[in-house]
């Protein structure tokens, strides 16, 4: 039987856009009603996931192990170089979306990266300047609780410092990785952080757990240890987990949204949502596939506001190569993540040519197999000296870079494949182009450089490219139909109640994790839902 | 205490500590959650000798890398058993018995197949944050130390 509600505002996914939003929209007092498709983790399903990945040596255990690969949008995708990625499997479906998982990087755009398509020729301009976001990155910052410092020499202008100093930098950064990078002209400086360096709004400070994903601390930002309980105080909001929006409905003249059309997973019981206002905040994958699922047979027959046919172009992502050292003596203890990063390849080099990237190095991260490596070097003559392998791995450090694409990619529905729900899959096709690659070139370049201005013994090639981390450009925001899917205050092309937030809005993504951005897009958006412009 | 939770932080925190004990106890827990012992098969057992000899704990470790070697067996032992069980029990052969942590392992008149198992599960072992942290002298990953300048100290 079909149950219906009724809510001022409908927010469909409850990841960090979703319940950041909801947070600021709670206060008026309207009716709100969050559908997130997963759970909602505990701490003890927390310590659970990291009691048994300690106990199966899974190091990389993770919050949907246990999930329905098919209820939970598992798709395939085409790749460059035979890689293929597989977004299914670093987004994250549950209260707090992919930020429960996520490593903290709040680095902000910069101010030439929204403006891509004028200053270098390639990707889309955003419709909105740095100076209109700025404000909003701010925010952010203090809403999230990020850790950070005002030393890096490359950032665009600020307009406030950070809610709470930046970690102290490790003594790898600080002895080693500093002297060597200034050696070849570049400045290192702290990494801003969703992770608390003082206690901050009843969170703890960092207790160097070293098991980020699941921060037993409770200091790194998660949307459902923070927000989350926010919005259970409020009565006027309502929480739905393990509901999965399946279609919104467009009215009988094609300018609105009537209702969202969900289905209860766990006994498949159809849940109808009316609402004034309707947003998605489904993240990079789900929200375009969204918009496409809920393709009407009038205006928005090739999908929700795809009059240009710009919903699932310019799909893009992060590359992620990286190298590995032995810097030929021990590098210090760790925190659990980098406490440096390096903006000078975003701001230094022409962009027309070689793609930015930030770059961060750190005694050798959790995630890394530097076993391979340690192997491969403590094998000389037919003999593998594993006493000179185990004195090598206190020495080895990983630098990881991420890297801007082009947003070459492609996003459409799969008629081939579906979900449980009998509903097209996502079928992304994103190649990296002869530009994109130049990144991982100029990395290869580096590498050797920086080894021997470290004194390293060894340094590793430069890996494959790993994008999958950050799907965005989807239902890009624009100035017109022609050039994306909404407009710079997120309302979906020709549905006066339909708003989408999430890394799919970008026009194109610099070298910086979306994440902050992602936050400030979603107070803002509230700011103009409440208050009639941003 | 957490919404909905039943259990917070706090206790979260702590029962991670407890963890660190349990493991080194050297055997599994059935589904009560009582103590057995682990029984294994000689492919098994094999296996487990070669991860032994290859990882990094000394004799005086013996119950800690009993413990991780019967871990290994059961939860990542299927790269290798029951596809490559003769390469396993051949290797195996060769070591010395009781052999743990190894200073070196003479690959020259090993067989293709067999210096392939060898380096592949030594890549494999000391890519494990586990063996990587006891190896480095690290506290168990997931442990609080809530020491906040250790990583910025010169290594001992």
């Amino acid at each position: 039987m079909t149950q219906e509600m009724r809510a001022d505002y409908c927010i469909a996914g409850g990841g960090i856009a979703g319940v950041i939003l909801a947070s600021k929209l709670a206060a008026s007092g309207k009716r709100i009603a969050i559908l997130e498709h997963g759970t909602r983790f505990t701490e003890a399903d927390r310590a659970e996931m990291l009691r048994r990945g300690v106990e199966t040596l899974n190091d990389y255990a993770d919050y949907n192990d246990d999930a329905d690969e098919s209820a939970t949008t598992a798709h395939s995708s085409a790749a460059t170089e035979g890689q293929v990625i597989e977004w299914a499997h670093q987004r994250l479906f549950g209260l707090g979306g992919t930020a429960l998982h996520f490593e903290g990087i709040m680095a902000r755009p910069r101010e030439d990266d929204l403006r891509v398509r004028t200053l270098y020729g390639y990707g889309r301009d955003w419709p909105i300047a740095y100076d209109e976001l700025e404000p909003w990155l701010l925010r952010a910052e203090h809403e999230i609780g990020v850790a950070g410092g005002e030393d890096n020499p490359y950032a665009s202008p600020r307009s406030g410092p950070f809610p709470m100093p930046a970690h102290e930098l490790s003594y790898f950064d600080r002895e080693i990785m500093v002297p060597a990078m200034q050696a070849l002209g570049i400045a290192g400086h702290s990494c801003p952080r969703a992770i608390a360096s003082v206690p901050y709004r009843g969170r703890s400070e960092c207790l160097a757990c070293r098991a980020c994903k699941f921060c037993p601390s409770g200091a790194r930002y998660s949307p459902d240890r923070v927000h989350v309980p926010m919005l259970e105080e409020h009565p006027n909001v309502s929480i739905l987990e393990n509901v999965s929006l399946r279609r919104l409905e467009t009215s009988a003249r094609g300018d609105r949204i009537i209702a969202a059309h969900a289905v209860r997973s766990e006994d498949e019981t159809p849940l109808v949502v009316r609402a004034d206002r309707f947003v998605v905040a489904m993240g990079g994958v789900e929200t375009p596939r969204m918009l496409m699922l809920s393709a009407d047979g009038g205006a928005h027959r090739a999908g929700l506001g795809n009059m240009g046919g710009q919903l699932g172009r310019w799909f893009s992502d992060h590359l992620n190569p990286y190298v590995t050292f032995d810097v030929g003596r021990p590098v210090g203890s760790r925190l659990g993540f980098e406490t440096m990063i390096s903006d000078h390849f975003r701001a230094n080099g022409d962009r027309r040519e070689t793609p930015s990237f930030i770059m961060f190095v750190a005694p050798a991260m959790d995630w890394f197999p530097i076993g391979i490596e340690a192997t491969t070097w403590s094998t000389r003559d037919d003999v593998l000296s594993l006493a000179e392998l185990r004195g090598s791995l206190p020495g080895f450090a990983t630098m990881a870079t991420m890297t801007e694409m082009e947003g070459q990619g492609v996003l459409e529905l799969d008629d081939s494949a579906r979900d449980s729900f009998g509903s097209p899959l996502a079928k992304i096709t994103l190649t990296a182009t002869e530009w994109d690659r130049r990144a991982p070139a100029v990395l290869g370049e580096l590498a050797p450089q920086l080894a021997e201005a470290m004194g390293a013994k060894n340094v590793s090639g430069v890996s494959d490219f790993y994008p999958g981390y950050h799907p965005s450009g989807g239902t890009a925001m624009a100035s017109s139909p022609d050039d994306g899917v909404c407009d710079p205050n997120l309302q979906v092309f020709g549905l006066d109640n339909l708003f989408v937030v999430s890394n799919s809005v970008f026009p194109h993504m610099g070298a910086n994790p979306p994440t902050l951005t992602i936050a400030a897009l979603a107070l803002r958006l509230a700011a103009h839902l409440e208050g009639g412009s941003a | 205490m957490m919404k909905g939770d039943d259990l917070d932080r706090r206790e979260f925190v702590m029962m991670l500590m407890a963890l660190s004990a349990g493991f080194a106890i050297g055997c599994d827990t059935d589904e009560r959650g009582s103590a057995v012992e682990t029984q294994l098969s000689p492919d098994e057992e094999s296996l487990k000798r070669l991860v032994l000899a290859l990882g990094p704990w000394p004799e005086a470790e013996n119950r800690r890398a009993e413990d991780f070697a019967n871990r290994f067996v059961k939860y990542a032992g299927g790269f290798y058993l029951p596809e490559s069980a003769e390469t396993i029990q051949g290797l195996a052969g060769l070591l010395p018995a009781g052999a743990m942590a190894l200073e070196e392992i003479d690959l020259k008149d090993l067989s293709a197949e067999e210096r392939g198992v060898l380096i592949q599960l030594t890549q494999q072992l000391y890519s494990f944050i586990e063996v990587r942290f006891y190896v480095a002298d690290e506290p168990q990953w997931g442990v609080c130390l809530g020491d906040r300048t250790r990583y910025t100290q010169a290594p001992a």
